[in-house]
């Protein structure tokens, strides 16, 4: 179990600036009742928010089927090569939609296809959040136990093993990676309001807009919070109710596919490397050659270089707290859960003002490199909890339980056993907070320290400029980045797949 | 210590001018479109116990002004603003205007005959153009957001949102932001749409094959917005001295030629020896507007537009 002084220092980063805003957010609506009714849409307002999360839910439905389909296949590729390339359909999780969203539109355009509407935004949101749900699905087939598959096979046809047998296995990190979709796409405006298409969550935005008041965003991120909450906790309650164990070394299991499911597989995979492709391919022409990109690097060295500080230290952070988090979910009552993911619903200015009034009040961090870290951590800790946790409910419990029992001092037994069980899970998660946090904007603009800024930033400020060849000089670099902090994370699932469970 | 809304790109060349001139040096955050007008003037107001900004520079004057209503700006006379005409300095030179851009509509020429290019905001939809071909940035932020509430000051409310109304009804395209409607009128996407000249500039320097129209420019017409930039100090700054300095610097004619040379600024607001080559700025009509007024109306009007244009 974790210490009550590590739990402390997990409950006081990530919840105390929003816990402030939010008691805040109390004061005011007991001197302004009114302001609760904000919570409860209704009319136009109901209409957004039904439509937000339709969209949500079909956007993280096709997330994690396709997740599902591409990853089967990306499972089986793990010898020679292939093994590591695959890891490259994945580093792009963490783009920001937005600039997902304008290779789109170039690439709509280019096929003569409308660029208003639904269609494209679902199309968008979709793609921008695939390489999220094949990530997660990847990991889930990694924890298969092909001894496991190997046994049903004796008895039925491998068709009947692959829906029967490894989709209830896999289903833990899917419906995981269907609950962070759903908190991402209901969370965003950005992708919508390309594509002339009103959302619940522009609504919280306009109103902030115009009232400049927090409490008025907090009410009236009620249903958006909620319903995230919601969806998490199914997700999760899914997750803790099947426990696997990484028991084997042996390769992926080669199933012989029925023909209708062998070419959803490949349209799966078609999907996903589509979304890759539109992205280098529109970036790489925008750029316009290297010496473009070599330009828009050395005119944002200094972004740069304080981009990768907050991702670094960002992840650094998140990893300790992410370790204590996932080890509370595991033991898992409701409130830890809850609590150890409702930041994912917060709207990222909310979360930026919440730490500004926090560093102000108490006088630490206050306009210094560490207040846009402790948003990142605020915003990024229950990813990273997330992914910890995926690969500790791979471990045997009794092993973990031994190491707290038998294992001496609290620290000997965390330090010799458990962080090199579950290593893998945490650099992971690291990988992913360093890359969502090298893609943050709304939090990290209102806190960063004056004279300092982030390729994000930079982007969209050019953005609004209009100088497409810098902004697509500057995502190339953030993806390399991003590709190599992925590629390092999570290849060290790949190579530390042994790592954990029982020795056989 | 700065905050400014100004693109980095025309903002950034201007501070180190001033660090070069003066010794001064600058730490600027530069905002951005995407924050929706959430960014940095919340920022300011959270701040306002314990400021880290001391100059606050704004592409625009709404939300000035709402810094100055919540006791976020300190007063100071520049003698750099002598010259300024009254309407663009706050009484209490809490805030002083410099330099102006002006609302325009960006037509495609290739899209749009001469025959269908309208004269008048009320006639936006209603010419051969069919109306999703027409796009509007989200007036509930940025300059089409003070523009809806220059209208609502202009025209009074009813009349202002009944236009806004008509252009929903008709089926104009509300898209994410005046860069956004000058790249789909860029790209042919759009036919034509409302922006800032500076935007429409930018379009027509990388070549696409764009014109810019000033609306209500007859005799009896209301004109167009013009919304200058403005600057002010914030109250309990750090380091005023080096503020004042500055706030000196930027409201300069040396500062608004540089401006009008680089292309942020289209409309200054004094003789500059410097001319953009695009239009000629004194024959362009400006709406007449309080400011004041504009300020007052713009909270109900970001709230209209959201009930018009969000659903």
């Amino acid at each position: 179990m974790p210490s009550l002084a590590l739990t402390s220092l997990w409950v006081l980063a990530v919840f105390s600036p929003v816990l402030l805003l939010t008691a805040e957010s109390a004061a005011e609506t007991l001197r302004n009742p009114e302001l609760l009714a904000l919570a409860l849409p209704t009319g136009r307002r109901l209409g957004l928010l039904v439509n937000s999360l339709g969209l949500s839910a079909a956007v993280s439905l096709s997330a994690v089927v396709v997740g599902l389909l591409a990853g089967s296949v990306l499972w089986e590729w793990d010898a020679g090569p292939w093994s590591r390339l695959r890891w490259l359909l994945l580093a792009l999780v963490p783009v920001p939609p937005y600039i997902h969203a304008l290779s789109w539109m170039t690439a709509l355009d280019w096929l003569g296809v409308s660029t208003a509407g639904w269609a494209p935004t679902f199309l968008v949101e979709f793609m921008a959040y695939l390489p999220l749900g094949l990530g997660l699905s990847l990991i889930g087939y990694m924890g298969v136990d092909a001894s496991m598959v190997e046994a049903a096979r004796l008895h039925r046809p491998d068709g009947d093993v692959f829906t029967r047998v490894v989709v209830p296995l896999v289903a833990p990190a899917l419906v995981a990676a269907g609950g962070l979709v759903f908190a991402f796409t209901v969370t965003d405006y950005s992708v919508p309001t390309l594509f002339s298409v009103n959302v619940y969550s522009l609504e919280v935005f306009s109103d902030f807009s115009a009232s400049n008041q927090a409490a008025r965003s907090m009410m009236l991120s009620v249903p958006i919070l909620l319903a995230t909450m919601l969806a998490l906790w199914a997700s999760q309650s899914s997750l803790r109710s099947v426990v696997q164990s990484d028991a084997s070394n042996r390769p992926a299991p080669r199933l012989s596919y029925p023909a209708w499911l062998g070419s959803l597989r490949l349209i799966g995979l078609g999907v996903a490397c589509a979304q890759a492709l539109v992205l280098a391919v529109t970036l790489v022409s925008a750029s316009g050659g290297p010496g473009s990109v070599v330009y828009a690097v050395s005119s944002a060295h200094g972004d740069i270089g304080f981009t990768l500080f907050q991702a670094a230290a960002t992840a650094a952070l998140c990893v300790p707290l992410a370790f204590v988090a996932a080890d509370h979910m595991r033991r898992g009552s409701g409130p830890w859960w809850l609590m150890a993911v409702a930041p994912l619903a917060v709207p990222s200015p909310l979360v930026g003002i919440s730490v500004l009034r926090l560093a102000g009040a108490s006088g630490l961090l206050y306009g210094s490199w560490a207040a846009p870290v402790l948003g990142t951590v605020v915003r990024f800790t229950p990813v990273a909890s997330l992914a910890a946790l995926a690969q500790l409910k791979r471990l045997d419990p009794l092993l973990l339980d031994a190491a707290d029992l038998f294992g001496g001092t609290l620290g000997r037994a965390w330090f010799r056993v458990r962080l090199p069980l579950q290593a893998p899970g945490l650099a992971a998660a690291a990988a992913l907070v360093f890359a969502f946090t090298m893609g943050e904007m709304g939090a990290t603009l209102l806190t960063v320290p004056p004279g300092v800024s982030t390729v994000t930033i930079r982007v969209f400020n050019y953005l609004h400029y209009g100088g497409s060849d810098v902004v697509a000089g500057l995502c190339l670099v953030m993806v390399a980045a991003m590709a190599a902090a992925g590629l390092i994370g999570l290849t060290a699932f790949s190579l530390r797949r042994d790592s954990g469970g029982r020795s056989e | 210590m700065v905050y400014t809304s100004v693109d980095q790109v025309f903002s950034e060349p201007v501070f180190r001018r001033f660090e070069e001139a003066t010794g001064i040096k600058v730490k600027a955050v530069y905002d951005v479109e995407a924050a929706k007008t959430t960014g940095l003037v919340n920022r300011l107001i959270a701040e306002k116990a314990r400021p880290l900004c001391d100059v606050w520079w704004s592409g625009e004057i709404a939300q000035t002004i709402l810094l100055k209503e919540e006791g976020v700006l300190a007063p100071y006379r520049s003698p750099s603003a002598e010259d300024i005409p009254p309407q663009y300095v706050d009484p209490d030179w809490h805030w002083v205007g410099f330099g102006g851009r002006a609302r325009v509509l960006l037509v495609n020429t290739e899209l749009v005959d001469p025959g269908d290019v309208p004269d008048s905001l009320f006639n936006l939809a209603s010419t051969g153009v069919p109306a999703e071909k027409v796009g509007i940035a989200y007036p509930m932020f940025g300059t089409a957001a003070t523009q809806a509430a220059a209208l609502y000051a202009f025209l009074g409310p009813e009349e202002a949102r009944a236009l806004f109304t008509d252009l929903r009804d008709a089926g104009v395209r509300v898209v994410d932001g005046n860069s956004v409607v000058r790249d789909l009128v860029a790209g042919g996407q759009l036919a034509m749409g409302m922006t800032d000249t500076d935007d429409a500039i930018g379009a027509i320097e990388r070549g696409a094959p764009v014109e810019m129209v000033f609306l209500d420019q007859g005799p009896d017409d209301m004109g167009t917005l013009i919304i200058p930039n403005t600057v002010g100090m914030i109250a309990g700054a750090a380091h005023p001295d080096e503020a004042k300095v500055l706030l000196d610097y930027l409201l300069s004619e040396e500062v608004e030629a540089q401006l009008v040379d680089s292309g942020w600024l289209q409309m200054p607001l004094r003789p500059v020896p410097v001319e953009q080559p695009y239009f000629d700025a004194s024959s362009v009509k400006g709406m007449t507007v309080s400011w004041v007024d504009v300020y007052t109306h713009i909270e109900q009007a970001k709230k209209d537009m959201a009930e018009i244009f969000v659903r």
